[in-house]
């Protein structure tokens, strides 16, 4: 188990602004600490010299005018040697100064997107939840099994004390289930037809239905079984779906792995099934922070709503579903990202190196090494880190697992409308890691004066740089006027001509170091910055796959409504009224689509969800539409189609549409041929928008950088969607350095890029998909003038 | 011999040590209406007024652009030359005299037999000789023969 302790040299250096560094901290390098010895010697060196210089002032000369000279240049130099020893700390100030604050931007920044990404994927569900427990099937299926219930509760007394009587009790409480299971269901079936020849006349008949309405809970109910399993083919998230009657049974499950357990089970104890119960409408969900259930041995995080009577939103409350999403794997999978990979074996995240996740009270929850930091425990990380206040960012040293770390974290502030469980991310990198010198390991292509004077450095560094350059010159004239003057005296001036040559030797020396200072500083600033603006256009592009990922599981649910091969199979006026209602219904809650359409196998629109659109729609024919086709040659309903952004006849005011389409399929049939098409229309350009301008870099005070942009190509390095209509519109081909042009999925890369004469740096990051959702082959880019 | 270097219109140049009494940053300027171009104006250094010489507008054909931030050579009056001066040749002008130059390099010493004649690509009378220092040329001044040309041209 890990054991810290809160470091005692290093103060963290952030709480204010003037706080400094100390050249003893631990975190300075050794190259720097000896560099800033020998510059420190050196000039302390000068002052003995100066002193000599006075002593020999008065042996070369009697006259006093000549010696109040030299004695005024040695004033001089050690005026200026002092002044140098003061710039060499602040310089290392500012040195390391700059680092921490970068890497408090990308590391605090990333703890950040990684609390926003779980925050963001959880109010997806919140919206799947609710839409699902609205599905005649379940409702159907719940309201069928009481009703039968209650009529075979009625029909105990009646059968009495007989044989059959007794049959009927024991098939009733015979386990497994007779709701559930195929066995005791015919046992029950036999029992009651067998029953039915017993009882009196005024009785037979309603033993007799209720032999038959017993097979029809069990078809109902394996029925809703295939809907949970289309949904769930369709998010691939979830671990499973359940459906839950009023007491608490479950009578369906998504999950074909687990069906033999789950089924019958009786979770009318669990918080998210009695929550659900208690919600008042159709609009309202419960949200379960991980808890243990009956259902799975991991901790599950449950979101469940109510079923109500026919599937209305403001009907009676007949049962419960629950949806059990994937936590640990999709925590697994946000975790390990953005982590420095040991560089033998890329699967290894490197020593040092951990990130997980705290609940409300500070218990973690996921962690990407549940050897040291375990979920279920406190982490042992400072009391600030564990709960943090909402929207902190906290950043401290400890040192962790024995070796000094910074720790970064960020709590939830939710997402939109959803507030988030209160959970916190954290992040913890070793602390060499931060302050390791700057190497430049590929050619920078930039020349080092033109990254002086460039808009990366910032204000300081370049105001220190000038007055390095300006004391090196004082120095500089100084020594060769000492020099001048000594040669004047003559064979007298001998003496002092050492004296000046080591003055201006130590000067230039330690000025140029100094210069090389600084411009290690202005490389590791370059460096830090390309990192900065690859990370974020990892996040646009991370941010964008979701979102598709999305928008490919929801084309996947919608092709098996029963609304939509309803209408193409029995073509109606009002089977096509009722679908396209369907489809305005579904707009209203998914407003991240422009429009949703129906299309018969003949590729005549004969629903959408725009009303006002309808007639101008129906005289279209998209039976050439790549969409179209593409969608009529799936097999299976999990599969469906998308092509990159293009024009489409759908939308002939729209320059760019993008649309998902999936075949509609005869009866909800899985597998089979398409008797039609759903297309939906992603509103590409303003959610992209949404997202690239969350991806801008920010400057030290959280302000957006001037000419700054975000923008997506397509694999033709098309740009498909931009921040800057001016310098990067839609539409215009880039010339990308070579290593941003053959990016490979998953892969990022940053360096300078020259575009209309004007030159930026690049950040570019390739999608790698989500889940089984592959991407579009796009890059992600961000660029920064410098 | 020392001679200090110092670079200006694109070139190495360097005069003698002995000639030289003082170097410093630019001070303000007074600018000389119809001057000559190759007056930049006077200037007062320690109470004593001097023409400043703009060195870059001496060359026919100077490359590069001047520094950002030059330096300013007083020279030494004849009168004011020391005796040791005198004897190696050193030789200068009677008025206080500014040198404008873009940046002070060095003080070398060199041997007087390595002094080379003018080289015939070079026009300029004031370029008594050159010397090789390095990987290049210093170009040697004369500057009696520079000034005189501003203050009392031949024609």
């Amino acid at each position: 188990m890990s054991t810290v302790t809160q470091s005692p040299v290093a103060a963290p250096a952030h709480r204010n602004g003037d706080a400094r560094f100390s050249i003893f901290s631990p975190v300075i390098t050794v190259e720097h600490r000896e560099f800033y010895e020998k510059i420190v010697s050196e000039l302390n060196g000068v002052f003995p010299i100066c002193t000599q210089g006075k002593c020999t002032a008065v042996e070369v000369s009697e006259d006093a005018t000549e010696q109040e000279q030299i004695t005024d240049l040695m004033k001089r130099v050690e005026s200026f040697s002092g002044e140098l020893l003061e710039v060499t700390k602040q310089l290392f100030d500012q040195f390391y100064q700059a680092k921490e604050h970068f890497c408090r931007m990308i590391h605090g920044t990333t703890a950040y997107v990684k609390i926003n990404l779980m925050d963001r994927n959880l109010l997806e569900r919140t919206c799947d939840v609710r839409w699902w427990a609205l599905e005649t099937a379940f409702s159907d299926c719940i309201d069928l099994t009481q009703k039968v219930h209650e009529r075979l509760k009625r029909l105990v007394p009646i059968a009495g004390d007989s044989a059959g009587g007794k049959a009927l009790r024991k098939c009733l409480e015979k386990v497994p289930r007779w709701e559930i299971d195929a066995e005791t269901n015919s046992q029950l079936q036999t029992c009651l037809t067998g029953l039915a020849k017993q009882l009196p006349e005024s009785h037979r008949a309603e033993a007799t239905t209720l032999a038959s309405d017993v097979v029809l809970v069990l078809k109902k109910a394996s029925f809703a079984c295939d809907r949970l399993e289309d949904i769930n083919n369709s998010y691939t998230l979830y671990r499973d779906i359940v459906i839950a009657t009023k007491d608490g049974t479950i009578i369906a499950n998504s999950n074909q792995q687990t069906r033999s357990q789950v089924l019958g089970l009786n979770i009318a104890d669990e918080n998210w099934f009695q929550k659900a119960l208690a919600t008042k409408d159709g609009t309202q969900y419960h949200a379960q922070d991980l808890t243990q259930s009956r259902l799975e041995t991991d901790q599950s995080l449950v979101y469940s709503a109510a079923i109500r009577e026919n599937s209305d939103n403001y009907g009676k409350v007949i049962g419960a579903m629950g949806v059990f999403f994937d936590f640990q794997g999709e925590a697994q999978m946000i975790l390990d990202d953005h982590m420095a990979r040991d560089t033998v074996n890329q699967n290894h995240v490197d020593d040092g190196w951990f990130s997980f996740l705290t609940n409300s009270t500070g218990t973690v929850i996921a962690s990407s090494d549940a050897g040291i930091i375990e979920p279920g425990k406190m982490p042992h990380v400072s009391r600030k880190h564990r709960t943090p206040a909402a929207g902190e960012l906290p950043m401290s040293y400890a040192v962790f697992e024995g070796r000094e770390s910074a720790i970064f974290s960020a709590r939830t502030d939710g997402y939109l409308d959803y507030p988030g469980l209160g959970w916190s991310s954290h992040l913890i990198v070793p602390k060499d890691q931060i302050f390791r010198t700057a190497t430049v390991t590929t050619q920078l292509g930039i020349s080092i004066d033109d990254l002086m004077q460039s808009r990366l450095v910032p204000e300081i560094n370049k105001q220190t740089f000038a007055k390095v350059q300006d004391d090196k010159e004082s120095i500089q004239l100084i020594s060769l006027n000492g020099i001048v003057f000594a040669s004047k005296l003559g064979k007298r001036g001998v003496a002092l001509g050492p004296i000046f040559d080591q003055i201006k030797q130590t000067g230039e020396f330690t000025t140029s170091k100094m210069e090389d200072l600084l411009k290690e500083m202005a490389i590791g600033e370059l460096q830090l910055n390309l990192q900065a603006l690859e990370n974020f256009s990892k996040q646009a592009i991370d941010l964008l796959d979701r979102n598709l990922f999305e928008r490919a599981a929801d084309i996947r649910w919608w092709s098996t409504d029963q609304f939509f091969w309803t209408a193409l199979r029995e073509p109606t006026a009002e089977n096509f009224q009722k679908a396209a209602h369907r489809m305005e219904v579904i707009n209203g809650s998914y407003t991240m689509y422009r429009n949703l359409v129906l299309a018969n196998r003949n590729g005549e629109i004969v629903a959408s969800a725009k009303s006002e659109d309808r007639n101008k729609l129906r005289s279209i024919s998209v039976y050439d539409d790549p969409w179209f086709l593409s969608a009529m040659r799936t097999t299976k309903s999990s599969e469906f189609a998308v092509q990159d952004v293009q024009t489409s006849k759908l939308e002939p005011r729209k320059e760019r549409s993008l649309i998902y389409s999936g075949g509609v399929r005869a009866g909800g049939e899985r597998q089979g041929d398409p008797i039609g098409v759903v297309g939906i229309l992603f509103d590409w350009d303003t959610e992209a928008k949404k997202i690239l301008s969350t991806c801008l870099p920010k400057n030290r005070d959280g302000e957006s950088i001037a000419g700054c942009a975000a923008f997506y190509t397509n694999s033709d390095h098309e740009i498909i969607e931009t921040t800057d209509e001016q310098n990067f519109p839609v539409g215009n081909t880039l010339a990308l350095p070579a290593a941003h042009s053959a990016l490979k999925a998953g892969q990022s890369a940053s360096g300078l890029f020259v575009h209309q004469d004007k030159r930026y740096i690049l950040g570019s990051s390739r999608t790698k998909g989500y889940r089984e959702y592959a991407g579009l082959s796009w890059t992600a880019h961000v660029v920064r003038p410098i | 011999m020392q001679i200090v270097t110092f670079a200006s219109a694109g070139g190495v140049h360097g005069i003698p040590v002995l000639a030289v009494e003082e170097f410093f940053r630019p001070i303000p300027l007074t600018r000389v209406p119809l001057a000559d171009k190759r007056i930049a104006g006077l200037l007062n250094q320690r109470g004593k007024s001097a023409t400043v010489l703009d060195l870059r507008q001496c060359f026919h054909r100077p490359t590069g652009e001047p520094a950002l931030h030059p330096k300013m050579i007083l020279l030494e009056t004849e009168d004011h030359l020391t005796p040791e001066a005198r004897s190696m040749g050193v030789r200068s002008f009677a008025d206080p005299v500014v040198l404008l130059v873009d940046r002070i390099l060095d003080i070398v010493n060199i041997d007087r037999k390595d002094w080379q004649p003018r080289p015939a690509h070079i026009t300029e009378q004031f370029v008594s000789g050159v010397v090789r220092h390095g990987d290049g040329y210093i170009c040697l001044l004369e500057l009696p023969t520079l000034i005189d040309d501003i203050f009392s041209p031949k024609a």
